[in-house]
C-alpha cells in the first residue's frame, strides 16, 4: 500500500473567499460561483469524420453538435463550439473519468477526445450587472439582444483567453479559462464588478 | 466682494449649492454648475496664467475644450493634473487650482523678461542658435532648454485613482448633444435602434445652453429638457455625458473617454476616475458643432480679450459677467448677438467694430488686463476706446477633426468661409454646424434627417420628428484674417506663442508647405492642437505666399481630439493587471516555503527556496544543487508546454516536424526531439513520449509552448492539410514534478501505487507509462532527466497538483529532499551541457549546438535543407563547447566574446561568445557554455573571454560542454 493519499483542490479555491465585496450599496450586481466539479474534454474531429461525429453525439447524448459559436445542452451535458471541428464537452459531475470514458466510447475513431477537466477553471457569473462588468474586458457585443442563452464565444477578456457561454436568460454565464490564469481572471472580474458590488458564493 | 461679477438672476447654475475653491491659494466661492473658468469670472479674476514662451499674462479666452490660454494645475500631490483647461474643469467643493509657468507669482513673473527678447525668440530660434559647438548640445543647451520649457509640472507619486477600459456597441453613435445631435438621437432612438449619445460636457444642449434661442416658439432650453427626458426613458438609448469621442478608427470603431469622476475631489469608493471605451458603431453622426474664430490684432492675447460666443456662454449659462465695458470686434452678424446679450446683462457696449464697415481694432492696450482698444477707421484715423472686455468674433470653424482621422482632408468652402468635411470615414455622416450649416434650423433638420438615415441603414424603421422651427438668425459674414496695422504682437497660436510674424518668417525661410510651417513655428502643436489658431495660420501663410487658403491646404488632424489620460487607455492593465500572471500548481505551497519567485514569460516560477530569510540566491542554489546531486530534489516543471497529438498520421507528422525519427519510437518510450524553423535554425526542443500507436505527448520549452502549438497548427492547416491528426494543448491539465537525484526512486516508491514496478529493469531511462499514484489516481510517469541525475517526471491531474508537491516533500523527508528552483535547475543543466533558451536563440543550427547527429539523414524534415547551406557547414563556424576559468576562481559572464590570447579586440578577431554561465557547486568553479570557432578542436586550449559591458577580460580553458557525468552513468543508475 502507498503511504500517501491526496485530496483534489479546485482551481480557484486559493483566490475566492465567500462574501460580499466592492460597493455595498443595494443588491450585489454580480455573483461569482466557481464550478468545482465537472468533466471537460476537447473533442476534435479527424479528417472527413464530422458528419459521423455529429451523428454519434446525437445518438449518444441526444445533442446536435453546434456548428458555430454556440452551446447545445441536454441533461447537464453541454457541447460548446470553439473552432471549426472542435468542441468543448462539459458535464456537471464529480466523476469526470466516467464522462470522459463515455465520450471516448461514443466518439471512437471519429475524433480525438482529450481530457481537460483539470486544465480549466470554470466560473459561473450571474446578476443584473454581469453584462456591464464583462464589457470591461470582452470586445464582443454583450447586449442581451445579441448574445443570449445558447450563445458562446472563444475570445479575449482583458488579455485572457476564455471560452464563454450563456446558460440562462437571467443572465447566467460560464467562463472557462486555462487554470494557471485563474488568479488573473478573478482579479479582472472582481475589479470590474467592484463598482456594482459583488458576492462570491458557493 | 464674493462673486462680484455674478449676475443677480439667470444662468443654469444651482445657487443653493455654494462651492468653495482656491486659486493660487486664495479662497473663492462658486455655484454648482460652474466651471472653474466661470467661477473665476464671477469672482472677477481675469489673469489666469502666463504664456509658454514669453510669459505674457493670459486670461480666459473661450468657454470650451478649445481653450488655449486658461491652463491651470488642478488638485495637488499624486492627483495633480497640469495643463487642465479651466474652461472644462467642473467646479467642485474644495477644488484647488494653481496657475502655471510663473515665478515667483502670477502677478509678478520674472521670466516675463523673455518678452523683451522676443525678437530673438522667433520661430526656429533654437534650431539656429544652439547649433555650435555641436558638443555643447547634449551637455549644456538641451538641459538648459528643457529646464526652461514645458508648461506645468508632473505629479509626484503613483496616481491613486483607478481607471477602466471597456467596450460598447451600438447601431448609431451620435457625437455631440447640441441641437443636431439631440435631434439625431431622438429620431434614431425612437426607431428602436441602439443609440449612444456622447457629449464632452456634463449637460446636454450644446449651444442651446449658451445662446437664448427659440424652438417652436418656446425657449430652446425647454426643448432640450424634454428631449433629454425622452431619451433617458428609451431603453435602447445610452446617454454619455462628460464623454469625448476622441478618435475614429477602422471598421466603425470610435475611441471615447468618459470622465466619470473628474468633477469630484476624490472618486467614490470602487468607482473609476475615468473610463475609455472602444465603441463599435454601425453608423455614426458627427454633430460636434463649430469653434469660433478669433480676430488677430495687436496684443490680442491680453486678459479681457475673449471669443464672442464664450462671452455669451458665460452670461447665459453661468450668469457670470466677464467685463463691464465691452468693445465688440466682429466680421459677422454674430457680434450683434453678443452685444445684445452684454447689454441685457448690464454691461455697457462701448462700440461695435464691424470689419464689414471698414473699421478695425488695431491693438489692445493695458497691462494684465485690457484697458482700451485702438480703433482704425477706413480713412486711417485712429481713436482709443476705454474698455475692459473685447468680444472677438470672426466666423466659425466646423469641428471637422473626426472626419479626418481616417485620412479625409477637409475642403475649403468659399461660401461659408470655412473648411468643410471632405471624404468621410465609412459610416459617418455630419450634421449641422460641423458641416458648415450654422443656423439652428439647419442643425435640427440635419440631425433629424441623418438620425433617420442612420437608423434605417442599421435596419430600423424611422419616423422623422415633427417639424421644429427656430427664430431668425443672421449669418452674414466676411472673415478678416489679421489686422496688419498697429502696434503689438499679433498672436495666432496663443498656447505656443506663435505670431503672424513667425508665419511670415517661416515663409521667407522657405517653409511654405503647411506641414513645414507647422513644424517650424510649432503652430497648432500644443495641447489644444490649434483649434482656435490653425485656420488663421493657413490664411496668413496663403496671404504672404500668394496662395488661397484652399491652395495652402490643411495639416492632418489625428486622434485624440482632446488630450486623453494614458491611464484611461491602460484601464485595468497596470501593476498586477499589467499582463496576466500564470501560477504553477505548486505556487501556493512554494509561497508558504518562502520561495523567491521570478517571472518567466507570464509564469511566476520559484527562483530559489531560501532556507533562512537572509539566504541569497547563490547560497540557496549551491545548497539545492548539492542536495539534489547527493540525495534528491524536486522541481515544478508544469510550465513546460505539453501537446497531445493524436491521429493515424501522428507519427508521420512528427517525423516531418522533428529532426529525429519518431515513427520508430516504441510505445511507452520517450525520445529527445529537436525542431528547426524553415531556415534551418533550431526552433525548440523537448521530449516526446509515445503513449499509443497513434498517440504522442510532446513537450516543449516553457517559452516555446505557445509558438510551437501555433507552428504545429500552421504545418497541419497550411503545409499538410491531408494529414489526419488533432492537437490539443494539455499543458494545464497536468501538474508535473521532476524528482531528481540518487534517492528519487525511493521517494517515488512511497507515492506510486505498488502495481508499478519502478526497478531499473522494469522502468529504465527514457521510459514512459500511464500509472496510478496515491491509491488509484491516474498519473503519467516519465524517466527523463534535465539535471543529469537519475530523475523522473511525474504528472498528475492538476487538481492534485498542490497535494502532490506536499506528498512528495513529505515522502522525501527521510531522504532529506529539497525543493529546487530555476537557479539550481539552470546550474545543473549547464553542468550537464544541455542546451536551453540562451542557446536556442534563433541563430544556432543543430550542428552549431553539437546536435548535428540528431538530424536524421534517412528522411526530410522542416529546416533540413536550409540547415545544410554551405555557410552553415563551414568548418570554422563557431560550435558549442564548454569553458572554465583558467585560474579556477574568476567569474564568467554571459555575452563575453572569445579572442585568441594575443589578439586585439575587434570584430575580425572575434571567435564566438559565451551563452550560459553558472557557478557549479559540484565543480567548485564557474563554468560556461558557448560557441567558439573550431571549438571542438581547441578543447584543452586557452582563449580570452572579453566582456566590455562588465569590464572583464579573463583567460578561459576550452572544454567539453558536458562537465558532469559525461558517460551518463547517473542517468541510468
Amino acid at each position: 500500500m502507498v503511504e500517501t493519499y491526496i485530496q483534489p483542490r479546485s482551481a480557484l479555491a486559493p483566490f475566492l473567499t465567500k462574501g460580499r465585496y466592492g460597493s455595498l450599496d443595494g443588491k450585489a450586481g454580480l455573483s461569482i460561483l466557481e464550478v468545482k466539479e465537472f468533466a471537460l474534454a476537447s473533442v476534435t474531429t479527424f479528417k472527413n469524420q464530422k458528419t459521423g461525429l455529429k451523428k454519434a453525439i446525437k445518438q449518444f447524448f441526444e445533442i446536435d453538435l453546434p456548428t458555430r459559436s454556440k452551446v447545445a445542452t441536454k441533461d447537464g451535458i453541454s457541447f460548446v463550439g470553439i473552432a471549426p471541428g472542435q468542441w468543448l464537452a462539459f458535464a456537471e459531475t464529480q466523476y469526470s473519468h466516467s464522462f470522459i470514458g463515455q465520450l471516448e466510447s461514443c466518439v471512437g475513431t471519429l475524433g480525438a477526445v482529450v481530457d481537460q477537466s483539470d486544465a480549466r477553471a470554470i466560473v459561473e457569473l450571474s446578476g443584473p450587472k454581469v453584462r456591464s462588468a464583462l464589457s470591461k474586458g470582452i470586445s464582443i457585443d454583450m447586449d442581451e439582444r445579441i448574445f443570449g442563452k445558447g450563445d458562446a464565444a472563444t475570445t479575449m477578456a482583458a488579455q485572457l483567453w476564455i471560452t464563454l457561454w450563456q446558460t440562462d436568460e437571467a443572465p447566467v454565464f460560464r467562463i472557462a479559462i486555462f487554470r494557471a490564469y485563474g488568479s488573473s481572471l478573478v482579479d479582472w472580474i472582481s475589479t470590474s464588478a467592484a463598482e456594482f458590488g459583488y458576492e462570491i458564493i458557493g | 466682494m464674493s462673486q462680484s461679477n455674478r449676475l443677480a438672476i439667470g444662468g443654469l447654475i444651482d445657487r443653493t449649492q455654494v462651492l468653495n475653491f482656491t486659486f493660487d491659494g486664495k479662497r473663492f466661492e462658486g455655484f454648482a454648475g460652474d466651471t472653474l473658468a466661470s467661477a473665476l469670472i464671477a469672482n472677477n479674476i481675469s489673469l489666469i496664467g502666463r504664456s509658454f514662451k514669453y510669459h505674457r499674462p493670459r486670461g480666459i479666452f473661450t468657454a470650451g475644450s478649445e481653450e488655449p490660454n486658461a491652463l491651470v494645475e488642478l488638485r495637488s500631490g499624486a492627483r495633480l493634473e497640469p495643463n487642465t483647461r479651466a474652461t472644462t474643469a467642473e467646479l467642485y467643493d474644495g477644488l484647488e487650482a494653481t496657475s502655471q509657468n510663473r515665478w515667483p507669482s502670477l502677478d509678478f513673473d520674472i521670466m516675463s523678461i523673455n518678452s523683451l527678447f522676443s525678437p530673438f525668440l522667433a520661430a526656429g530660434f533654437y534650431y539656429k542658435t544652439f547649433m555650435w559647438p555641436a558638443s555643447f548640445w547634449e551637455k549644456y543647451y538641451e538641459p538648459a532648454i528643457r529646464r526652461a520649457a514645458g508648461l506645468g509640472k508632473p505629479p509626484v507619486g503613483d496616481d491613486p485613482d483607478h481607471y477602466e477600459k471597456a467596450f460598447a456597441h451600438c447601431d448609431v453613435l451620435v457625437i455631440g448633444a447640441g441641437p443636431a445631435g439631440l435631434a439625431a438621437a431622438l429620431t434614431a432612438g425612437r426607431s428602436g435602434a441602439r443609440v449612444i449619445l456622447c457629449d464632452e460636457g456634463y449637460a446636454l444642449g450644446g449651444r442651446l445652453l449658451s445662446d437664448s434661442l427659440i424652438i417652436n416658439d418656446r425657449p430652446a432650453i425647454e426643448w432640450v429638457r424634454e428631449a433629454e427626458l425622452e431619451l433617458a426613458s428609451l431603453k435602447n438609448v445610452r446617454i454619455m455625458t462628460r464623454a469625448t469621442v476622441f478618435g475614429v478608427y477602422d471598421h466603425g470603431v470610435y475611441g471615447v473617454v468618459e470622465r466619470i469622476n473628474d468633477h469630484v475631489a476624490i472618486p467614490p469608493a470602487y468607482q473609476p476616475r475615468q473610463r475609455s471605451y472602444r465603441v463599435k458603431a454601425k453608423r455614426a453622426i458627427l454633430a460636434a458643432g463649430a469653434i469660433e474664430r478669433p480676430m488677430i490684432f495687436g496684443d490680442n492675447d491680453k486678459p479681457g480679450v475673449m471669443l464672442g460666443s464664450a462671452i455669451r456662454t458665460y452670461i447665459n449659462r453661468y450668469a457670470a459677467l466677464p467685463g463691464h465695458r465691452a468693445v465688440v470686434f466682429t466680421s459677422s452678424d454674430e457680434g450683434y448677438s453678443t452685444a445684445a446679450m452684454l447689454e441685457l446683462a448690464g454691461a455697457s457696449v462701448e462700440a461695435i467694430i464691424d470689419t464689414r464697415k471698414g473699421e478695425m481694432v488695431q491693438c489692445a492696450l493695458g497691462g494684465k488686463r485690457v484697458q482700451a482698444v485702438e480703433v482704425i477707421d477706413q480713412s486711417g484715423n485712429t481713436r482709443l476706446i476705454d474698455c475692459d472686455l473685447i468680444a472677438s468674433s470672426n466666423g466659425w470653424n466646423p469641428a471637422v477633426h473626426l472626419t479626418c482621422h481616417l485620412g479625409g482632408r477637409p475642403v475649403w468652402d468659399d461660401e461659408s468661409h470655412s473648411f468643410l468635411p471632405g471624404k468621410l470615414p465609412p459610416g459617418l455622416s455630419v450634421a449641422g454646424a460641423a458641416t458648415g450649416r450654422f443656423t439652428l434650423q439647419d442643425a435640427l433638420a440635419d440631425g433629424d434627417r441623418l438620425g433617420a438615415e442612420a437608423a434605417e441603414s442599421a435596419g430600423f424603421k424611422a419616423d422623422k420628428l415633427d417639424t421644429l422651427s427656430s427664430g431668425p438668425e443672421g449669418t452674414s459674414h466676411k472673415p478678416l484674417w489679421r489686422v496688419i496695422s498697429g502696434k503689438g504682437k499679433r498672436f495666432v497660436d496663443f498656447q505656443h506663442d506663435v505670431t503672424d510674424l513667425d508665419i511670415e518668417l517661416a515663409n521667407r525661410e522657405g517653409f511654405r508647405s503647411v506641414e513645414h510651417m507647422k513644424r517650424y513655428t510649432t503652430l497648432g502643436m500644443a495641447t489644444d492642437q490649434g483649434k482656435t489658431a490653425n485656420i488663421a495660420g493657413l490664411a496668413i501663410l496663403g496671404e504672404v505666399s500668394g496662395r488661397t487658403i484652399a491652395e495652402v491646404g490643411t495639416t492632418i488632424f489625428r486622434p485624440p481630439y482632446t488630450p486623453v489620460a494614458l491611464g484611461a487607455l491602460a484601464g485595468h492593465h497596470v501593476h498586477r493587471g499589467f499582463r496576466p500572471t500564470r501560477l504553477t500548481p505548486s505556487h501556493q505551497w512554494a509561497e508558504e516555503q518562502g520561495a523567491v519567485f521570478m517571472e518567466t514569460g507570464l509564469w511566476m516560477r520559484a527562483q530559489y527556496f531560501p532556507k533562512s530569510p537572509g539566504e541569497d540566491w547563490l547560497s540557496a542554489m549551491k545548497r539545492e544543487v548539492l542536495i539534489t546531486r547527493e540525495k534528491v530534489g524536486v522541481c515544478d516543471v508544469s510550465t513546460l508546454g505539453k501537446i497531445d497529438i493524436r491521429g493515424k498520421d501522428a507519427a508521420n507528422f512528427l517525423d516531418r516536424i522533428y529532426t529525429g525519427t519518431f515513427s520508430t519510437l516504441p510505445i511507452g518510450r520517450v525520445r529527445y526531439g529537436l525542431m528547426m524553423r524553415e531556415d534551418g535554425f533550431v526552433f525548440d526542443d523537448g521530449t516526446t513520449a509515445r503513449l499509443g500507436e497513434n498517440h504522442y505527448l510532446m513537450t516543449t520549452t516553457t517559452a516555446g509552448a505557445g509558438k510551437v502549438m501555433a507552428h504545429l497548427e500552421f504545418c497541419h492547416q497550411v503545409l499538410w492539410p491531408d494529414l489526419d491528426i488533432a492537437f490539443t494543448s494539455v499543458t494545464e491539465q497536468w501538474a508535473q514534478y521532476s524528482i531528481a537525484g540518487p534517492r528519487s526512486r525511493d521517494v517515488l516508491r512511497k507515492i506510486v501505487d505498488p502495481s508499478t514496478d519502478l526497478s531499473n529493469e522494469a522502468f529504465p531511462y527514457m521510459e514512459a507509462k500511464v500509472i496510478t499514484v496515491c491509491g488509484g489516481i491516474q498519473a503519467r510517469l516519465f524517466r527523463i532527466s534535465f539535471s543529469g541525475e537519475m530523475a523522473y517526471e511525474i504528472g498528475v491531474p492538476n487538481r492534485y497538483g498542490d497535494a502532490m508537491i506536499r506528498a512528495i516533500i513529505s515522502a522525501g523527508q527521510e531522504f532529506e529532499i529539497t525543493p529546487y528552483g530555476l537557479e539550481a535547475l539552470s546550474t545543473m543543466r549547464i553542468e550537464k551541457g544541455h542546451v536551453a533558451g540562451l542557446e536556442l536563440n534563433g541563430q544556432t543550427t543543430p550542428r552549431d549546438l553539437g546536435l548535428g547527429k540528431m538530424v536524421s539523414q534517412k528522411k526530410d524534415c522542416i529546416g533540413k535543407q536550409m540547415s545544410e547551406r554551405p555557410a552553415m557547414l563551414e568548418a570554422d563556424r563557431p560550435i558549442f563547447v564548454g569553458f572554465r576559468p583558467k585560474d579556477n576562481v574568476s567569474k564568467l559572464t554571459g555575452g563575453a566574446h572569445f579572442l585568441d590570447l594575443k589578439a586585439k579586440p575587434s570584430l575580425d578577431a572575434d571567435l564566438g561568445h559565451m551563452m550560459s554561465v553558472a557557478y557549479s557547486p559540484t565543480l567548485k568553479s564557474w563554468i560556461g557554455l558557448g560557441i567558439l570557432k573550431n571549438g571542438r578542436m581547441r578543447i584543452g586550449e586557452h582563449v580570452r573571454a572579453v566582456d566590455f559591458m562588465r569590464g572583464t577580460d579573463i583567460v578561459v580553458e576550452v572544454c567539453d560542454p558536458v562537465f558532469f557525468d559525461p558517460n551518463g552513468e547517473r542517468l541510468r543508475g
